[in-house]
């Protein structure tokens, strides 16, 4: 015993505290638990998966599809500074705290993902929650590589740089990931995911909501032959239903009373109720029953081609304003509801990757036969077989174009398009310039780590 | 007790005759009273002896004395320990009344150390001692701010005018970043609490709550403050950032006498801000639509104005261009008044102080004040020779009146969004006009109030079973009750249904005890000149600090505050987590001398705190310091220039651990939706809250300290220096992660800070004898740099809202901005100088920061002269700092870049037509003319030279004349008359240069002092104030 001590016992006994042992115990607020103990039953370990979901709802709340739209050719944006113009200016900086913010979430979600990963050795933790944490962890990371890096194909060998990939509890200074890489583990999370997630779970992810999303991903890849396999899948064999006639199904429903299954959306982010509401992002941009005229609209050209369709019933998502002035505009009206779900996956977004791959595979049926059913439920006539492939495609993309807008698959598309060749400029610049890709936040910054070129575009 | 009285004074009637009947042959009789210059109460046993004779008296319990001359050339010679003997020619005076001035510079001066007193003499540390006048002397908010300038060193910032905002203190420099960077006070031996709870409530009106305004300054006998490891090492692992010992008053023995002490003042803002009135304002206004390129008469709206050209017009007109005058409407003479009565009286069984005060201080913003109440009960009892039990108990209450200001409102407002020509009222009169910032009407519907009840109590018992063995024991409680309520009209939520209104309340509660036993020996039969006294001792501290927030409750009637009907409530309070702070310690010390000559010391003490993990918890903080005098060195003894020389060396670690508590220890949240949160999707979360950190430790400083005092012409002059150097390490910061790590951020041990400096302190009194004149300067230069941050970046640690960073090689709080050159006398666009030098028009923060300022100065100090004839006194304190720098973070919305804010004179220097060189850019909308999108640029042309000389306190008193006072059995009474802050020289072109705004954290309270953002000036107050001792 050092000396020290000795006089401690000398202090503390003249003190006349009762003290056992020196050591301090500390006293841990109520609703808190040390991690040593925290994961010690099966409720626990849903709980923590449970703040997976939490934080992917947060993210996939309106805030990433938004952020992904501004970098696109379909807004236009009311008022001149903000974190939110920045991002329209293809100019966000790294302490732009909407992008910085929304970055962070998707890596919290990571973070819980890889906590339940981690514990999957615990009798308390199921097969089936690994396989829940896997397919989060495998979409936040598809997200985020899509929007902070330059897209797949953007070089031959998708060497560039891509996100960094997270999947252990540990971290340390690190480099980003290639491209190539992150989609790899993407592709391995979410083939882990379909091959161990059930079909049937609620408003939680599923062996559907897997295939939809490898689904997304192989599109994004130009792997047209997967997306089309995995997009057919979805549609012939999941439980959900194709409403022929309202396309609105998937922004107007809330609250967990529904039947998942009744209805096209394949995965939700789910709003219970006022308090506990995920589509609050989107409303607050684009209301446009609010008090104040809507920060974000659709462009003008892009607004009067919709309507110019009058059988086109998505017209009635557009709402011009102040017609014929010099401050005329779209409001877009999809996300006015007070509280709403998000489909992040939805059987339109499968039609339409299937139909447009089918397409690029050459099999004009099968690309018509998954094209038609978006075109008839807008009240439009569909195509026919004996149109040309090329026609096929660009009305497969003009399609997604209108059925998605406000929901950022727009400028994912044109990088698509872009790193497959076409020439494609957006709002007169290139599709690959410096700012379409969002900066990270300043606190990633250390020697290992390259920040996005700075300046924008 | 009264008993007591009576024999004490039939004793002093006997030593009175003695003197007389030796004295029966002289002439002529002179008595008086002799007082102290100090507080003006009376000295008994102070000795009166007729030079060159053997004749003398002493003075009574009264202070009176009675003497016999030989005529009207005997000279009397007033001499008592501790005050400085006086020499009075007798003349035809049959009455001499005196007072006596305190010997400052005697080295038998008793000095509070922790744990024990030493003299001045045996000090090995580095110590400032300001005496409980001093601070009594300078009118301020709160007691703490009266240490500005006072000792070297010793930084203190004044908040803010603001009644209720407190300070920041600094003791040789900044080394903590996220930790607690204030020094530990402590309480007549109690670390007494010290947070700050307001911290990012917005609705608070941006300025922290101080736990400290609700002392009362006249309890205080004296503050220690504690530089050095020799001085604070016997705080050990919590010395660190130095520590303020806190003294008050007790009983002295004596029969009973009284102090009765009232003030009353105005305040008034140091300056007030130089903002467009109306006319100039519409003038700029059309000036920026047309640079912006547009015709004809700007649309105001487009800026976020919310009045129409023709409506600015009229108001503009109506009044001479002046328009609204929001400063002028939402500012006063604020009222100051205080009163005090004490009572100090003893006997050999006890003594008391008793002590009861009020204040009410009014500041010069409309509806702002802060009112004390205190009552303290110091009992010290000796039953038996060997046994002291003393008592000590305060009651303080502190009412707060707040409002909001800065950048929520208020005087903000005047300073920014409430504009000119913006009316107060709508044109019918009838009601507030509300389409833009109002702060008038803010003022009316909004109500702020904070009070603090707190109770600090001691016992100490101290008991001497034999000869040079003292053991003591305390236990003390300090509880603080910490309330906190806003109220807010129906009209102002723009809410019909609420009647009356709502309130929102927050409360703490902290609990904290201290108990400590210690037990100190003086060895007996040391050899000759040898001396050594040992001290031991444990400690054991727990606070708990409760608290409970956000209820919200609407009201149909009544006034708010005052319990009326409620409607609904429509939040129930929130418990918030409990924090626990313990702390169990053991020290010892040794005190060695030889010969008075050669003294030692050496400390240990070692701690644990609940804030770290298991095998972090102690940590041991040693230090070792020694003295000595040379000038009992025979080479020189009688010399007679240097009277007094000692030299005096320290090393010794301290420690801090003041930070966010159980950081160290990983955990989740959970978020039970069976418990008010609302989970996902109807389910509850178990969220990761803190990553595991076991590795947690203390931050440590190794400090040294090499000083000297020196006494010249028998003390006429006397001077301390010294320098020291600190090297903190494992400095306690709270670093953002990489966001891919899925945190925010962490507490971790992460680099080195040096601060090196000097303190210098110099005493001369120039004049002595009846025209006396003393001067005292001070001065503490500081060198600040941060050596090491872990490979972490720039940005990896920033300061809140306010805008400054931690870099390897430059101080703790550095302005790292962008770079602004000039304004491009082609375009009027402003140009910035990128990471490579060149000039650009482009404003990139990610790419073209850099360091470009510090906040931390490179050295403060005080300057007084005081000044003493017959009854008057006069003493003038100037503070002064030197070096660092300002930022005045709004006046990039307040110059070219127009908004919806109001505009500062200094715009008139600004860029109109090709050729222009001038200091402030074209006026602009467009916020890519000057860069960026962004509408806030951070860059170096808002940053200034900090220096500032201030004329802090003057004061002019006069002590009443005894032939006056005797009469109405009055001892003694002054009268003074004192200004502060009444002058200020600076080249900082903002309001005032002494700037301390609010901070969300610790981290920015030590990373963001002279940040400003709409923060209000310092206040300048007149008081005249009477002090009557009977």
């Amino acid at each position: 015993m050092n000396w020290y001590k000795s006089l401690g016992w000398v202090g503390l006994i003249a003190l006349s505290t009762s003290c056992d042992s020196l050591f301090l115990e500390p006293e841990i607020p109520s609703d808190q638990i040390p991690s040593e103990t925290a994961i010690q039953t099966a409720e626990d370990a849903q709980n923590l998966l449970n703040a997976s979901y939490h934080e992917t709802a947060n993210y996939l709340g309106g805030q990433y599809q938004t952020l992904a739209e501004l970098l696109g050719d379909n807004l236009r944006i009311n008022g001149s500074s903000g974190n939110l113009v920045q991002v329209y200016n293809r100019a966000s900086d790294f302490f732009n705290g909407d992008v910085g913010g929304h970055y962070a979430t998707a890596y919290r979600a990571v973070y819980r993902a890889n906590d339940i990963i981690n514990r999957a050795d615990l009798d308390v933790v199921s097969d089936q929650m690994v396989a829940e944490a896997r397919f989060l962890r495998g979409l936040a990371h598809l997200e985020l590589v899509r929007l902070w890096a330059q897209p797949y194909g953007y070089s031959a060998d998708n060497s560039h740089d891509g996100i960094v990939i997270s999947n252990s509890t540990d971290y340390t200074l690190v480099s980003r990931n290639t491209v190539a890489e992150v989609y790899a583990f993407v592709e391995e999370e979410l083939q882990f995911a379909e091959a161990n997630l059930p079909a049937s779970n609620g408003f939680y992810a599923t062996s559907w909501a897997a295939k939809a999303a490898l689904a997304r991903m192989y599109f994004q890849m130009h792997d047209y032959a997967n997306a089309a396999t995995y997009a057919t899948d979805v549609i012939e064999n999941g439980p959900f239903t194709w409403n022929t006639t309202d396309p609105n199904e998937r922004y107007t429903l809330s609250g967990n009373s529904y039947d998942v299954t009744m209805y096209e959306n394949v995965f939700t982010v789910v709003s219970t109720s006022n308090i506990d509401n995920r589509s609050g992002f989107y409303r607050g941009n684009y209301n446009t029953e609010a008090a104040g005229p809507p920060f974000l609209r659709i462009t003008n050209p892009f607004g009067a081609a919709v309507l110019a369709d009058a059988n086109d019933g998505r017209g009635a998502w557009l709402e011009l304003t102040n017609e014929g002035d010099p401050n005329e505009f779209y409001g877009l009206n999809k996300f006015n509801s007070d509280v709403q779900n998000n489909g992040v996956f939805t059987l339109t977004e499968m039609y339409l990757i299937a139909a447009e791959s089918f397409a690029e595979e050459g099999n004009t049926a099968s690309a018509v036969a998954n094209l038609n059913p978006v075109m008839l439920r807008a009240g439009l006539s569909g195509l026919s077989t004996g149109d040309a492939l090329a026609t096929i495609i660009l009305t497969a993309q003009a399609q997604r174009r209108i059925e998605f807008m406000g929901e950022g698959h727009r400028t994912h598309d044109l990088k698509r398009l872009g790193s497959d060749g076409e020439t494609i400029s957006v709002r007169g610049s290139n599709w690959d310039c410096d700012g379409m890709v969002l900066q990270f936040p300043a606190s990633e910054q250390s020697d290992n780590f390259n920040m996005n070129p700075e300046g924008g575009c | 007790m009264r008993s007591f009285l009576v024999k004490a004074k039939a004793l002093w009637m006997l030593v009175a005759f003695c003197g007389l009947s030796t004295a029966v042959l002289a002439q002529q009789t002179v008595t008086g009273t002799v007082t102290s210059a100090t507080d003006g109460s009376t000295l008994p046993g102070v000795t009166v002896r007729v030079k060159g004779t053997g004749q003398g008296a002493t003075t009574n319990l009264d202070g009176g004395y009675r003497v016999q001359v030989s005529g009207p050339e005997a000279v009397l010679v007033f001499s008592f320990v501790g005050f400085e003997a006086q020499e009075i020619t007798v003349g035809a005076r049959s009455v001499i009344d005196i007072s006596l001035s305190e010997d400052v510079t005697a080295l038998d001066e008793v000095v509070v150390v922790g744990y024990g007193v030493e003299t001045k003499r045996e000090l090995t540390g580095a110590i400032a001692k300001v005496d409980g006048s001093t601070i009594t002397n300078t009118v301020t908010p709160s007691f703490e701010a009266a240490l500005q300038g006072q000792a070297p060193g010793v930084q203190v910032i004044q908040g803010s005018g603001v009644a209720g905002s407190g300070s920041v203190i600094r003791i040789r420099g900044i080394s903590s970043v996220s930790a607690g960077g204030d020094p530990l006070i402590v309480v007549d031996g109690i670390p007494i609490t010290q947070d700050n709870f307001l911290t990012t409530n917005w609705q608070n009106g941006a300025f922290n709550n101080n736990p400290l305004a609700s002392i009362n300054p006249n309890d205080i006998e004296s503050v220690e403050i504690l530089k050095d490891a020799a001085a604070a090492g016997i705080y050990g692992s919590r010395g660190a950032n130095g520590v303020i010992l806190i003294t008050t008053k007790r009983g002295k023995k004596g029969a009973p006498t009284f102090n009765f002490s009232t003030r009353f003042g105005i305040s008034q803002p140091v300056a007030r801000p130089e903002m467009l009135n109306a006319s100039e304002l519409l003038q700029l206004l059309q000036e920026t639509w047309e640079n912006d390129g547009n015709v004809g008469q700007p649309d105001l709206g487009s800026y976020g104005i919310n009045v129409d050209w023709a409506t600015a017009d009229s108001i503009s007109n109506a009044t001479n261009g002046v328009g609204t005058d929001w400063w002028d409407l939402l500012t006063h003479n604020g009222f100051k008044q205080s009163y005090d009565l004490s009572m100090r009286q003893g006997t050999d069984l006890i003594k008391s102080y008793v002590g009861v005060s009020y204040s009410e201080n009014g500041s010069y913003i409309i509806g702002n004040s802060l009112e004390r109440l205190n009552a303290r009960a110091n009992l010290d009892i000796q039953p038996i020779q060997s046994l002291t039990i003393k008592l000590s108990t305060s009651f303080n209450r502190g009412v707060n009146n707040r409002q909001r200001v800065s950048y929520t409102g208020g005087l903000g407002d005047a300073m920014s969004t409430a504009l000119p020509i913006y009316p107060v009222y709508e044109a019918d009169g009838s009601t507030f006009w509300a389409d833009g910032a109002n702060p008038i009407r803010l003022r009316e519907n909004f109500r702020g109030l904070s009070i603090d009840t707190r109770t600090i109590n001691n016992l100490q018992v101290a008991f001497r079973p034999i000869e040079g063995l003292e053991i003591n024991a305390s236990g003390s409680y300090d509880y603080l009750d910490f309330s906190n309520e806003i109220w807010e009209s129906a009209e102002l939520l723009n809410n019909e249904n609420i009647g009356d209104g709502q309130s929102v309340t927050d409360k703490r509660y902290v609990n904290n005890f201290n108990g400590n036993a210690f037990v100190q020996y003086t060895l007996p039969f040391m050899p000759e000149g040898h001396s050594l006294k040992a001290m031991v001792g444990g400690e054991y501290q727990n606070s708990v600090t409760k608290g409970r927030e956000d209820l919200i409750v609407q009201h149909v009637s009544a006034t708010p505050f005052e319990g009326g009907a409620v409607d609904s409530v429509v939040n129930r309070y929130r418990f918030i987590d409990n924090i626990v702070r313990q702390y169990s310690s053991a020290f010892a010390r040794i005190n060695y001398n030889y010969n008075q000559k050669y003294f030692l010391t050496l400390i240990g003490r070692a701690d644990q705190s609940s804030n770290f993990g298991p095998s972090n918890q102690t940590a041991f903080m040693p230090s070792a310091s020694a003295a000595w005098v040379l000038s009992e060195e025979g080479f020189l003894a009688g010399n007679p220039v240097l009277n007094f020389l000692k030299l005096r060396a320290s090393y010794g670690i301290l420690g801090n651990s003041d930070f966010a508590a159980l950081q160290w220890l990983g955990r989740y949240r959970f978020a039970d939706i069976n418990n008010g949160n609302v989970g996902y999707n109807g389910q509850s979360l178990l969220e990761p809250q803190i990553i595991p950190n076991e590795d947690l430790r203390w931050e440590t400083s190794a400090n040294l300290d090499l000083g000297l005092e020196l006494g010249l012409f028998d003390d006429r002059i006397t001077a301390e220096a010294a320098y020291y150097r600190r090297v903190t390490r494992d400095v306690l910061m709270q670093v953002q992660l990489p966001q891919y790590s899925g945190f925010g951020s962490q507490f971790d041990n992460v680099g080195r800070v040096l601060n090196q400096g000097v303190d210098l302190t110099v005493t001369s009194r120039n004049l002595v004898g009846e025209f006396k004149w003393t001067t005292v300067f001070n001065l503490g230069r500081n060198y600040n740099e941060v050596l090491d941050i872990g490979g972490f970046s720039p940005d990896a640690v920033s300061g809140g809202t306010n805008d400054t960073r931690i870099i390897p090689g430059f101080p703790v709080g550095t302005n790292y901005l962008v770079p602004f050159s000039h304004v491009d006398p082609a375009t009027g666009r402003p140009v910035y100088i990128d990471i490579n030098g060149n000039p650009t028009f482009e404003y990139n923060e990610q790419r073209d920061r850099r360091a470009v300022g510090k906040v931390l100065p490179d050295a403060t100090g005080g300057f007084t002269n005081t000044f003493n004839y017959k009854g008057f006194d006069l003493s003038a304190l100037f503070v002064f700092t030197i070096g660092g720098n300002i930022y005045d973070s709004s006046l990039k919305r307040q110059t070219s870049v127009v908004t919806d804010w109001n505009l500062r004179r200094d715009v008139f220097d600004r860029w109109r037509e090709p050729g222009d060189e001038a200091q402030y850019p074209k006026l602009s909308n467009d916020f890519a003319e000057f860069g960026n999108d962004k509408e806030w640029l951070n860059t170096d042309q808002w940053l200034f030279d900090a220096s500032y000389v201030r004329l802090r306190n003057l004061s002019v008193g006069y002590n009443l004349p005894t032939s006056i006072l005797d009469p109405i059995k009055i001892k003694s009474a002054r009268l003074a008359l004192s200004g502060t802050n009444l002058l200020t020289f600076t080249r900082y072109p903002g309001i005032d240069p002494e700037i301390a705004r609010d901070f969300d954290s610790p981290t920015d309270r030590n990373m963001s002092q002279n940040i400003t953002f709409l923060t209000p000036p310092q206040e300048k107050s007149y008081n005249v104030s009477l002090s009557i001792n009977f």
